[in-house]
């Protein structure tokens, strides 16, 4: 993989996803940030501006779900890549991310296959985003 | 994968033809805790397979706890009176005394407990309490297949049960 300093930011309220996935891409190259609420996913977001978010849609434990994290998301940064993780009972919430804008849909449980194919298409439209910014 | 019961073509029928649906309350106890547990499993086993190293007997024991987590949460399911679960859903279920039809219950004990099993065993078998070893990487694969196999089969159950189109 060609080194980039590219950032992920990842949102769970499962601790341990959001510290074994940053594992995961910061070996990759990725710089990686993690929250477990979205209100301070939010707040990550605005200081660091990611270009690949992964959201999980069902927070329970958070004052804001992951649906109204990618409104907040996309209200600071309209061309975010957000990926969102959901359920299959989740969705009206698929419907309302998908109308936000969201690039990608993967439901749990996770396997870092899937993760990989769709956290590499949003890479690469990143890198483009990036070389077209750059001209 | 959990080897096929000899009648699953035949309840897989009857889910069909009985209509037999699982309350999404119930679903949502599954993706908030087994589906949960099972991802972290999977994410730690391949981060260590990717990294080419055994996995640490920390780490092994951290696998457990998640094994522990899911086979509590399907005790949970499976027999609301006996046991007990810290979530709201989970009351919610018990208040309004939601159950599980039998074919399903057959099923979830046989593939989740199963797998769920099998990934103890892997690890477990590394993890004597007079010796402890790092579980070997060749051991890893089999672990990541099991992690398969559970979503495989929550996927089929899904696809059986609710009557909604996957995304």
């Amino acid at each position: 993989m060609q080194k980039q300093s590219l950032k992920l930011l990842v949102i769970d309220d499962e601790e341990g996803i959001v510290e074994w996935v940053q594992k995961i891409y910061s070996r990759k190259g990725f710089k990686t940030f993690g929250a477990t609420d979205g209100v301070s996913a939010v707040d990550i977001f605005k200081k660091e501006r990611p270009e690949i978010t992964l959201i999980d849609i069902h927070m329970p434990y958070s004052a804001i779900d992951g649906v109204e994290t990618l409104e907040r998301i996309k209200q600071i940064e309209k061309n975010a890549l957000c990926i969102m993780v959901t359920r299959i009972t989740d969705r009206d919430k698929v419907e309302a991310s998908k109308r936000l804008g969201a690039l990608h849909y993967i439901t749990k449980p996770l396997e870092v296959e899937d993760l990989d194919r769709v956290v590499d298409e949003a890479k690469d439209l990143a890198l483009k985003a990036k070389s077209k910014s750059r001209k | 994968m959990a080897k096929s019961l000899p009648n699953e073509a035949e309840l897989y029928q009857k889910i069909k033809d009985e209509k037999i649906e699982i309350d999404s309350k119930i679903w949502a106890l599954f993706y908030e805790h087994i589906g949960n547990a099972v991802t972290v499993i999977n994410l730690i086993s391949t981060y260590f397979l990717q990294s080419n190293n055994p996995l640490p007997i920390k780490m092994a024991k951290k696998i457990l706890n998640y094994t522990r987590d899911i086979n509590h949460t399907l005790d949970c399911i499976l027999y609301p009176n006996e046991n007990y679960l810290e979530d709201d859903l989970f009351k919610q279920l018990r208040k309004e005394n939601v159950s599980l039809h039998p074919v399903i219950k057959e099923m979830l004990t046989h593939y989740v407990g199963n797998d769920v099993y099998g990934i103890n065993l892997i690890i477990g078998d590394s993890l004597d309490p007079a010796a402890p070893q790092d579980v070997p990487l060749e051991h890893l694969p089999r672990v990541i297949e099991k992690t398969r196999s559970l979503r495989q089969f929550l996927d089929r159950l899904r696809e059986a049960t609710l009557k909604i189109a996957a995304f």
